[in-house]
């Protein structure tokens, strides 16, 4: 280990004997005047990273945009399914009726969509029910023609939005 | 004028976008780079050279240097690449500068320090740097591993394998 040791010391010594020049004043001259000479120039980090830094500023604002519409929109849905008002027509029109799948269908899409329109909701329910009593009653399969010449399909998802 | 002081006024010269920064980085560190590159690229001529490239490339990249953390680190790894991407292309010079000058005159210190350079060149990379700055630079360990990158005991394991190595690249040589 001494040996080891006094070997080291002695290559070490062997290499004081030399040393690194420091850099002469031509070179300093010359180098600091190069890179004055750049500081004139735009900065390369201001060229190509400026329009980069916009674009990600953009997308993340889009993003944080989106993201806002759409906890408002969740929110919107939320309030609605918790007031009581906007449901209570519809279980009182059809106490015990079951849903077609295209009627729940259209139900929930309505209930996803930012506004639901509760009196185009209760209209459509309102006739539905018509229909189907005037069925019941006529002891037929005929559909009868709903007054006023509408439709017989279920309110689209435009037309509540169309109601607001 | 502190080490810590001089960087603070390096910080607040790139802040401003101040030219005098420049000079600033110069009296710091322009001595320890140009040892650096002389050990990468094993000429002083070449080492000027890139030495100059680094300064403009400072000045080019100031912005990020200006948010460096490490202000030192952040210089030798320029200076690293910058001797990387010239060893990668055609510039290369075909006559190479001595980068190691004798401390007294006299032909038989010009020979020594021409064998130093073999025996240093014959050194990985890792090992070269560590024990220029060491030895010529006089360096810690400490500040060694915070320039390259490295923990303390991996700078320190760099000298001990390059001095073993030299030993035997150096045995038959007169103290």
């Amino acid at each position: 280990m001494n040996e080891i040791h006094d070997d080291n010391e002695r290559i070490e010594r062997i290499l004081s004997q030399v040393h690194v020049p420091a850099p002469p004043d031509e070179l300093k001259n010359r180098v600091i005047g190069a890179a004055h000479e750049a500081w004139e120039r735009p900065p390369a980090d201001i060229s190509w990273q400026v329009p980069v830094r916009r674009l990600a500023l953009s997308a993340a604002a889009a993003i944080l945009i989106v993201s806002l519409a759409n906890h408002l929109s969740r929110f919107g849905v939320h309030e609605n399914a918790r007031r009581p008002q906007a449901m209570a027509p519809t279980e009182s029109l059809m106490p015990d009726a079951s849903l077609s799948p295209l009627m729940k269908h259209q139900l929930q899409t309505g209930r996803r969509s930012s506004r639901i329109h509760a009196p185009a909701l209760h209209r459509y329910l309102k006739n539905v029910q018509m229909i189907l009593q005037e069925v019941q009653d006529s002891g037929t399969d005929d559909v009868p023609v709903p007054q006023g010449g509408g439709s017989h399909l279920p309110p689209s998802h435009r037309d509540f939005a169309t109601c607001v | 004028m502190d080490e810590h002081s001089a960087d603070e006024s390096i910080y607040a010269a790139l802040s401003r976008d101040d030219p005098i920064a420049i000079e600033l980085i110069w009296d710091r560190y322009a001595h320890d780079l140009l040892a650096m590159l002389s050990a990468l690229l094993g000429s002083r001529q070449e080492a000027e050279d890139v030495l100059q490239m680094l300064f403009v490339n400072i000045v080019r990249r100031r912005r990020a240097l200006a948010g460096a953390r490490r202000l030192d680190a952040y210089l030798f790894r320029m200076a690293r690449n910058e001797a990387a991407t010239y060893l990668r292309s055609r510039m290369r010079k075909k006559t190479a500068r001595p980068w190691l000058t004798p401390n007294e005159a006299g032909q038989e210190q010009l020979d020594l320090a021409e064998q130093l350079e073999v025996a240093l060149g014959r050194l990985p990379q890792p090992q070269r740097e560590v024990v220029v700055l060491k030895i010529y630079q006089g360096k810690t360990f400490q500040e060694i591993g915070r320039l390259l990158g490295v923990s303390i005991n991996t700078a320190a394991s760099r000298y001990r394998y390059a001095l073993e190595r030299l030993r035997s690249l150096l045995k038959d040589m007169e103290q």
